[in-house]
């Protein structure tokens, strides 16, 4: 029965042959659904018929000999949704074309495609990568501002978004872009980032114990790296949301070159037009607006040299017309207008002369150009600025790799101003209108060096790797050279934990207005910090992507040198004036960090603590808390990727609330008609604590040709009414608290093409 | 130096910001209701309040109480050489080498509404007040600090201070106090108390408002013309705004109903930003 059963299906194959069933040709391509990326090596079966053909880079396939009927398409990837049409080809059309469209099981929030990640030299840095900054709750997508919730970076209040590095100053941080200096982070001072974040691929930051490649900062560093444009396709995106708009594109130009260019453009001053409108004494002129625009070209010169430009361009402005003269500094009336501008473009050259040996160079060149009006006051700045950073890293032996370099920068500013000195101490302000007004032109010209040799050491077999470096800095303003050894240590005990140990000296000029002739004092020195740390990090997921990481560490810094108000008199050129500042203020912060990441889908997130400790110290005050100052700072974020490409994610934060220096009583001024402060003890109180819950959804619609996403973000969903300054009455013989943002949603919609 | 102005002018923005979006509950800077000092006037109304050294200088205090009823007013004075205000120094002449005491003592307080001028004191300038001091801050003119502590029965006290400007006795043209002319509503005489809505203003003389020079660091001379800034203080209704610039208006809006057992008061003080003060008390 068997046998008959083989002969028949035999015999009817052999008549289906025999009759020579006709075939037709199909072409396909093999796409990702919304992004429209080429698949390659992907099987693409046509079935009952049990044809398979497989797509090439390009993600086409060729299926040569189809029967003519109807079939059935089947494609089954990992990580994606399964393929099923049908499909059909007759005796008129004997060849077609197809696109196969396949669904991701999910989508992330912005797709990016990542190559060359940059090695991570310095164990102490922690970053952060495009796919987790921009979805951070209560961020709102910025890089920056989603570094606050890293370990050792202190919560800023309110409206500014500082960062402030491990019990240091905020300007003790460094920003950088692409390892070039930018004069400004934030727009408005701390709004937004001035770059579109998804032109960023990463942010890092560099805590206590950062290499010699860095420097002039005593705090640490907050790098953003730009990212290579695509090379597979030309694709971008547009964008909303309730502040401002903008848009990416990015794509091939020919096989070796690709381009990125991002802009975006605030329509704040809408909403804040809308907010002021009821209010008589201010009139808004120009509203508040800023814009954006930043370029990234890639050429890959030959197999040894890749050529890179960055350039980007900011502007920020502001005008508006006090009509009544401000309440508590009356001098301070009439028209306002603000405006600044910043390009930099910056072309990188890299060069691999071997496996052992490469060097690489970039050129940051620009302008920075800032108008103040206020009244009668101005203050007017144009600089030019050119960055240079340049390194040869050579492999001298299995054992040690040594790396020489140089970081530069030169700035000649031409500055002219009229505005009354603001004494500011104990972080409490004197009322501009009792300053002593001061009207300067002068141009400055800065010249900082800094080169450094970094050096890598790890013996055959051996789980220590020693990292010795010196880097010296020149600062044409103080006239000093500074040496500043560093070094770090690790020790590998096993794949999956290693310890490490850093320490290093680093000095950091006076700020400019602190030692221009006129309102400074031009024999300061720069400060110094010492750093010290020591940590370790454990990886848990055993080789693969998914489980926990953790790391911890300890910190100690010692700061020397500090600049400090000073109300002494000098003589300078026989006369007798303020010495203004002094190099007489000292500290020390110290503290201990803890991170926690967690990511196995659908959840991640992670959880970072830091206790600490940080002191000032100067002659009249002696030790008090500084005033950045937070024993606790928990930050937990979490994220739960759902089904349908939904996401949800949270943040919980709980810090401690910041030292304050009260104000214990005011002296009338009766030339200025304000009231000047009388501060009690240095930071003797402290806010509050601070408790904020944040919470984003993302939903992201995928169709054929392109991606919406919308997402909502709430900040502070339980309206937690957290203080974040002590407002006082005119005379401050009163004072209640000024608490923070309410419940504040924002949304936005992106489509990707 | 750029970051620091950024911060300068966010430092002003929020200040803005949160100055005229506050709705606070604390007392408000116009009301007449707690003790205070409203200005120390060195030199007479439309006088010279720029001085020379070894000057002698009449300092007038006008002061308010109006809700003090009958308790007694002391004061105490001193003067001293500026020990740094601008600087972030406390305005105080305590510990201050050669600060001289200018008398102590009662004072009577002000007829009309316990608000307007009382007993004035001297100050003598010392001669060497430009020892050291630069041919730019001799012109511009060195402060000599006054400071006067005005107390009521029952421990309330309030602290004010003056920088009496001193520069070289050659100076061609020396500040001097403003003239207020009057106080007007709806452009006429404020001479009964306003009921309703009404237009306030100061009116001054032109002369008052005086062109001057300053030297700047490069010892260049820089010309200005002076804008007069008027204070306004009420003890009753409510202010549209509480300072006007020269002849710029508020607008005042009445209580429902006049005060009872005590005659209302406004106010009007007017500075130059370079010293000069006068003031003029209206009582109805």
């Amino acid at each position: 029965m068997v046998l008959g059963f083989l002969i028949a299906v035999f015999l009817s194959g052999h008549s289906a042959w025999a009759q020579e069933i006709p075939t037709g040709r199909i072409e396909g391509v093999v796409l990702e659904r919304g992004t429209k990326r080429p698949l390659s090596d992907v099987n693409v079966f046509i079935l009952p018929h049990k044809l398979k053909a497989t797509s090439d880079a390009q993600g086409r396939f060729v299926f040569d000999k189809v029967p003519v009927g109807d079939f059935q398409y089947i494609v089954n990837l990992a990580n994606y949704k399964k393929y099923e049409a049908p499909g059909s080809i007759d005796l008129s059309t004997l060849s077609k074309q197809i696109r196969v469209l396949l669904e991701r099981a999910n989508y992330q929030v912005f797709e990016i495609t990542v190559r060359d990640r940059a090695k991570k030299r310095d164990d102490t840095t922690r970053s952060l990568k495009a796919e987790q900054f921009l979805t951070v709750p209560g961020a709102n997508g910025d890089p920056v501002k989603a570094i606050q919730n890293l370990p050792g970076v202190a919560r800023v209040q309110g409206f500014s978004s500082q960062v402030i590095i491990q019990g240091s100053a905020p300007q003790d941080t460094v920003y950088l872009m692409d390892d070039h200096d930018v004069p400004l982070i934030f727009h408005f001072g701390g709004l937004t980032s001035v770059i579109t974040p998804e032109a960023v691929e990463q942010v890092d930051y560099l805590s206590a114990g950062y290499g010699p490649e860095y420097g002039r900062a005593m705090g640490g560093l907050i790098g953003l790296k730009t990212r290579d444009p695509a090379t597979d396709r030309t694709k971008g995106f547009v964008f909303v949301d309730i502040t401002k708009a903008g848009g990416l594109i990015e794509g091939p130009i020919d096989d070796t070159s690709s381009y990125l260019v991002s802009a975006r453009y605030s329509y704040l001053g809408f909403v804040v037009a809308q907010a002021v409108k009821d209010r008589p004494e201010f009139n808004l002129t120009v509203a508040p607006s800023f814009g954006d625009l930043s370029a990234v070209y890639n050429k890959k010169l030959s197999a040894r040299d890749k050529f890179r430009v960055f350039s980007i361009l900011s502007h920020d402005e502001l005008s508006f017309v006090l009509k009544e003269p401000l309440r508590g500094d009356p001098s301070l009336r009439g028209n306002f207008s603000n405006s600044t501008d910043f390009f930099r473009i910056i072309p990188q050259w890299e060069r691999r002369l071997s496996s052992d040996e490469a060097w690489r160079a970039s050129i940051g060149v620009g302008q920075d150009q800032i108008m103040f009006d206020a009244g009668d006051n101005f203050f007017k700045l144009k600089s030019s600025v050119a960055t240079v950073r340049g390194e040869w890293e050579k492999k001298f032996q299995p054992t040690w790799t040594s790396y020489v370099g140089l970081d530069a920068r030169a700035t000649q500013a031409k500055v002219g101003l009229k505005v009354p000195s603001v004494s500011s101490s104990g972080g409490v302000s004197n009322p501009i209108s009792s300053g002593e007004t001061i009207e300067v032109d002068l141009t400055q010209d800065e010249l900082v060096l800094g080169p450094y040799w970094r050096n890598t050491y790890q013996a055959e077999g051996s789980p220590w790797t020693l990292m010795p470096s010196l880097r010296v800095d020149y600062f044409n303003i103080t006239r000093e050279v500074y040496a500043q050894p560093r070094v770090a240590a690790r020790y590998d005990q096993n794949p999956s934990l290693f310890y490490r140990a850093a320490t290093g000296l680093y000095y950091q000029p006076p700020e400019p207005q602190e030692t221009s002739p006129g309102f400074g004092n031009p024999d300061l020195k720069s400060p110094f910090a010492v750093h010290g740390t020591i940590g370790a990090e454990k990886d848990f997921r055993g080789g693969s992507t998914n489980g926990f990481t953790a790391q911890t560490s300890l910190f100690y810094r010692l700061f020397d040198n500090l600049v400090v108000a000073s109300s002494r008199t000098v003589q300078r050129n026989g006369v007798s004036e303020f010495e203004r500042y002094n190099n007489e203020g000292s500290g020390r912060a110290f503290g201990a960090e803890f991170l926690i990441r967690y990511d196995a889908s659908p959840w991640s997130g992670w959880v970072s603590y830091t206790l600490s400790r940080s002191y000032r110290e100067e002659p009249g005050q002696g030790e008090y808390l500084f005033r950045y100052d937070q024993t606790h700072n928990v930050n937990v974020v979490g994220a739960f990727q759902a089904q349908n490409n939904w996401r949800y994610s949270a943040r919980v934060r709980y810090v401690t609330g910041n030292p304050l220096t009260p104000i214990i009583g005011g002296s009338f001024d009766a030339d200025n008609d304000t009231y000047v402060p009388q501060r009690g003890a240095f930071y003797s109180e402290r806010l509050t604590p601070f408790f904020q819950l944040d919470f984003r959804v993302d939903k992201t619609w995928v169709y054929d040709d392109w991606i919406l996403t919308g997402y909502l973000d709430v900040q502070n969903a339980t309206n937690q009414k957290n203080t974040e300054s002590v407002g006082y009455s005119y005379n401050y013989s009163k004072r209640q608290d000024v608490t923070g943002l309410p419940l504040l949603p924002t949304f936005g919609v992106r489509g990707e093409f | 130096m750029k970051h620091v102005f950024i911060n300068y002018f966010n430092l002003f923005l929020a200040m803005a910001l949160l100055s005229t979006c506050s709705n606070d509950n604390l007392p408000k800077y116009i009301d007449l209701k707690e003790l205070r000092v409203l200005a120390l006037q060195a030199g007479s109304s439309g006088g010279i309040a720029e001085f020379s050294p070894g000057d002698t200088v009449t300092i007038t205090p006008y002061i308010s109480d109006y809700l003090g009823g009958s308790r007694a007013l002391t004061y105490e004075a001193f003067a001293c050489f500026d020990p740094g205000i601008q600087v972030g120094v406390d305005p105080v002449c305590a510990g201050v080498p050669g600060a001289v005491s200018l008398g102590s003592g009662s004072v009577a307080a002000p007829s009309t509404g316990r608000t307007g001028s009382t007993s004035s004191f001297s100050v003598s300038i010392p001669s060497l007040i430009f020892a050291n001091r630069s041919a730019r801050d001799q012109y511009n003119g060195v402060s000599y600090l006054v400071t006067y502590r005005l107390s009521a029965a029952g421990g309330e006290s309030v602290q004010a201070f003056k920088r009496i400007v001193v520069s070289l006795p050659s100076k061609a043209t020396k500040n001097r106090n403003p003239q207020l002319s009057d106080l007007l509503a709806n452009g006429s005489s404020l001479a009964t108390f306003p009921t309703g809505q009404t237009r306030l203003s100061a009116s001054y003389p032109s002369s008052s408002i005086e062109n001057y020079d300053t030297k700047k660091a490069d010892l260049s001379l820089a010309a200005a013309t002076e804008e007069l800034l008027t204070t306004w203080f009420i003890s009753d209704g409510e202010l549209e705004y509480f300072r006007t610039v020269n002849a710029t208006t508020t607008l005042y809006k009445s209580p429902g109903s006049a005060p009872i057992g005590r005659q209302p008061l406004i106010v009007g003080v007017t500075r130059d930003d370079r010293g000069g003060v006068t003031v003029i008390v209206r009582e109805f």
